[in-house]
């Protein structure tokens, strides 16, 4: 997966340089001609415009060497020529009459026919531009065999584009570099960053493989001596009941019950072990059906009424895992009810994009700090031969509902009750209708 | 059990455990011979000897070294002349992988051996009633 990702990385990578570098030519050889093309007009109008005061004298060959010869001086880096009718027929065509006709390249004959000019490109590091010079009606006066729009002459100017391009290479070469800087910066913190992942998603699953694992041996490799034990504790209080002596069975009796209190640590530990490890389909769960269903399976005693406020919605989850929470709030509320008339009262409301359900009792309450504590695990307030608790049920209840992205919390007051709130993603859009007569349960 | 001569294969590597059915059985009055193996491959030796007489019902442990209770189950349950012989895993384990290893592989029950010997006796004397009522061929 990392192998395929750097070869996929350093393939887009290279085709990337490859269309930069073709555009980056493209553009500049565009850019360069159009400079080029521009910086020719102007200057052959110039030479134009020297020329043609000089022509209306007449064409004095030596003149139009000496304007030349100037303007060579003035644009050193451009090469101008001028060519009466007869080179540029020599060069480029025939001569008809007094003026040249093109017969050569067909673009240039359509150019300079047309009284345009033309843009040659003899070589890569040059262009080469030829204005031509037409015959207006003022020309007809001293060339009397010619006629308005001949071609009398061509102003060629070559043009050397090397600099230009080079210049222009610089300056994309240098955007091309830092780019490329800025692209291998951001490659290589994609791919640390991504070694990093993969590192700790490597740790994880064998973190997670090791908690299945010792899942696995706490349920075998503990669980089978702690039955050998309690086996062993109940022959021994049958086939030697008549041995033992009121203290020796009360032994007995609390050695079994403690066998039964580490199997239901070891239970507990599993059952806290198994959430977010072995997935459930995760469906509609009606949560009004659910909680019926689950202060049945309580069966709480006539002194306690249970009190359903609001109608609960129906929430895509696992259902089991919501049954849990349900089950040990209320059954902690039960458990600890210390008033003659215990009253448990559920409701829900929607708080933004999230469910909030609190459980709210009148027991004995809890000390603000103990907020923390009967949230971690085997953490318990009573004495467990009091209260026979594992301390797993709280633990069990807010590692569910966080790995379902809510949290959990309580407020108490101690004498009078707490109420156990927690929050759900909202998951499914039934709407919960507040009613103000509450559902006896 | 339906057929009270024909021995009980019981695959079980814990003494405490084959103690533990063996006095069950006895509480409930089941008088079928008890045959213990200790391992798969034990079991698969026994029941491949023409010498030994089928049994009834195979009670079976997961957790056993050498050849565990899945891979015992993948032999016999691919045997022709063994996989009508019903077999009931009898483990601590409670892991839902267990549980479905053990139903593809066609077992006649699942049952988690319980702490409480009490309780533990209740579930045999279910299973000894449920092969006294079940037909099982010959």
């Amino acid at each position: 997966m990392g192998r395929l990702l750097i070869l996929l990385s350093l393939f887009s990578l290279a085709i990337a340089l490859v269309l930069i570098f073709s555009l980056s030519g493209f553009v500049r050889d565009r850019a360069v001609h159009q400079l080029a093309r521009d910086d020719a007009q102007q200057t052959s109008k110039l030479v134009f415009q020297s020329l043609y005061s000089a022509m209306r004298k007449g064409w004095n060959k030596k003149e139009i060497a000496e304007i030349i010869g100037r303007l060579n001086e003035n644009f050193p880096d451009l090469k101008i020529n001028v060519y009466r009718g007869e080179i540029v027929a020599h060069q480029f065509g025939e001569m008809s009459g007094e003026h040249a006709v093109i017969t050569g390249d067909a673009a240039l004959r359509t150019a300079l026919d047309s009284g345009q000019a033309a843009l040659l490109f003899p070589s890569k590091d040059s262009i080469r531009y030829l204005y031509p010079v037409i015959a207006k009606q003022e020309c007809l006066v001293c060339h009397t065999q010619s006629h308005v729009g001949a071609v009398h002459g061509v102003i060629d100017i070559t043009y050397p584009i090397q600099t230009l391009k080079v210049s222009f290479s610089e300056v994309t070469n240098t955007i091309i570099a830092y780019t490329l800087a800025v692209m291998a910066v951001i490659f290589t913190i994609l791919y640390l960053q991504f070694r990093y992942l993969r590192t700790l998603l490597r740790e994880l699953k064998s973190a997670n493989e090791e908690l299945k694992n010792f899942a696995y041996v706490v349920s075998h490799d503990l669980k089978a001596p702690l039955r050998a034990i309690s086996s062993l504790a109940d022959w021994l209080s049958t086939d030697y009941a008549e041995k033992f002596d009121a203290e020796g069975k009360e032994q007995m009796r609390l050695l079994i019950s403690r066998v039964h209190r580490m199997d239901d640590l070891i239970d507990g530990i599993l059952m806290y072990s198994r959430v977010g490890r072995e997935k459930e389909t995760i469906v509609a769960v009606n949560l009004n059906k659910l909680l019926h269903d689950v202060i049945d399976s309580l069966a709480p005693p006539a002194s306690i009424t249970i009190t359903i406020e609001d109608s609960l919605p129906t929430i895509m989850t696992e259902p089991t895992r919501i049954q849990q929470v349900f089950q040990n709030l209320l059954s902690n509320a039960i458990k600890y009810m210390d008033k003659p008339e215990g009253k448990i009262r559920i409701a829900c409301s929607t708080e933004g994009k999230q469910w909030k359900f609190s459980v709210a009792d009148n027991g004995p309450g809890i000390r603000q700090r103990h907020f923390e504590k009967i949230f971690q695990l085997f953490q318990t307030l009573a004495p467990r031969d009091r209260v026979e608790s594992t301390g797993v049920g709280l633990a069990l209840v807010k590692k569910i509902v966080e790995m379902y992205g809510g949290h959990i919390w309580i407020e108490s007051t101690v004498g009078e009750g707490s109420t156990f709130f927690f929050s759900l993603p909202r998951t499914s859009a039934t709407p919960i209708s507040t009613s103000t007569h509450g559902t006896q349960a | 059990m339906k057929i009270t001569d024909k021995p009980i294969l019981l695959v079980e590597d814990d003494k405490v455990d084959v103690m533990t059915v063996n006095r069950a059985l006895k509480e409930i009055h089941v008088t079928n011979p008890v045959v213990n193996k200790e391992n798969g491959e034990e079991a698969l030796k026994y029941l491949r000897d023409s010498k030994n007489e089928k049994p009834c019902i195979i009670l079976l442990d997961l957790n056993m070294p050498i050849m565990n209770g899945i891979e015992f189950l993948q032999v016999v349950k691919n045997d022709g002349l063994l996989k009508r012989i019903p077999v009931v895993v009898l483990t601590t384990s409670d892991e839902q992988q267990d549980k479905m290893s053990s139903f593809d592989l066609g077992v006649a029950g699942y049952m988690a051996k319980p702490v409480d010997y009490r309780q533990f006796v209740e579930v045999m004397r279910t299973i000894d009633a449920y092969w006294t009522i079940s037909e099982v061929p010959q």
